[in-house]
């Protein structure tokens, strides 16, 4: 009998680590996004709710998509509009770093937009000369707008200096920050 | 005996419910590829394909590829300040790649590359994107 008692003990205490495991696998998305801190330059700008302030009431201001502190549904399906060459840059980053969505070609068949900017200062002759570097600044910044209601879901600016890998950098941190503002179910 | 049968099979369970992380799809071999137009690094991307002997067949027509590989590259030439100070002849090159299902519109694939003083210029961003790209076919 006590064996019995001992079995059931331990069969309990695999299914409440199983339990366990799953949690901790969810844990870092249920986190609000309010627990990460001010957004530095070249950290994922969280959007977030709005503040209807009296004087802002007041002034007309031109109309902007509605900023929402939804998080982006694991396996969605994502376009990244062109951006001048370096959506391809975005689109490799995104895949390098695993995010759970899928990439469309087709914006019809998409549920959200990224868009956005980017600029590449080449070195020049005196950062050569002093500095002996020949690697470029870059920066980029991009925004994701749910095309449904057309707010903006997550946005997110980057700035290498001296970037060893060019857009490429730019573009992977674009996919490493992304990754964190998909909610994992 | 059928108790710890019972415990086994729920272990053996859980990955069943596990995700699948493997976001980027297998290309499979013999697939039909149309390669879009890119500035020109499309001829360095199809002789790069067929120098690393990729399973896959080029088709000159899009309604007749399974996907259509687009990309974007880029050539840095050197400049005087680099001749001079750094004694370096060669062209920083970057370029991007992506592959999609003609058929779903899916992004199976994609790969970036920047060469910094690249020695044989587009002709080695193209066969490093030919290189990883070997990867993503499926040997069967």
């Amino acid at each position: 009998m006590k064996k019995n008692y001992a079995l059931l003990a331990t069969f309990v205490f695999i299914l409440s680590s199983l339990a366990g495991v799953c949690q901790s696998t969810n844990s870092p998305q249920d986190k609000p996004p309010a627990e990460s801190g001010p957004a530095k330059s070249s950290e994922p700008a969280k959007a977030t709710q709005p503040e209807t302030t009296k004087s802002s009431a007041e002034t007309p201001k031109k109309p902007s998509p509605p900023i929402s502190s939804a998080k982006i549904p694991s396996g969605s399906k994502v376009y990244v509009a062109p951006m001048g060459g370096f959506e391809n840059y975005v689109i490799a980053g995104i895949l390098k770093k695993k995010v759970p969505v899928s990439i469309v070609a087709d914006r019809e068949k998409a549920e959200y937009e990224i868009r956005g900017a980017a600029e590449t200062e080449k070195a020049g002759w005196a950062k050569m000369l002093f500095l002996s570097s020949q690697n470029s600044n870059e920066q980029a910044s991009i925004n994701v707008q749910e095309i449904k209601t057309g707010n903006v879901v997550f946005a997110y600016s980057v700035n290498k200096i001296n970037s060893v890998h060019g857009k490429q950098s730019a573009g992977e941190a674009i996919g490493k920050h992304l990754n964190e503002a998909i909610g994992k179910d | 005996m059928k108790f710890w049968i019972f415990v086994l099979m729920a272990v053996l369970a859980v990955p069943l419910f596990a995700k699948d992380d493997d976001i980027a799809k297998k290309i499979p071999a013999h697939s039909k590829i149309f390669l879009a137009p890119m500035g020109g690094f499309e001829q360095d991307l199809k002789t790069a394909i067929e120098k690393k002997k990729l399973p896959v067949e080029l088709v000159p027509d899009r309604d007749k590829a399974d996907f259509e590989i687009t990309g974007t590259s880029e050539t840095d030439k050197a400049g005087t300040a680099k001749k001079v100070i750094l004694l370096n002849w060669h062209s920083n090159e970057q370029a991007s790649i992506t592959i999609t299902e003609i058929k779903t519109g899916t992004v199976v694939y994609a790969y970036s590359v920047n060469k910094q003083s690249s020695a044989h210029g587009k002709r080695s961003t193209a066969e490093a994107c030919a290189k990883h790209l070997k990867d993503q076919i499926a040997s069967k």
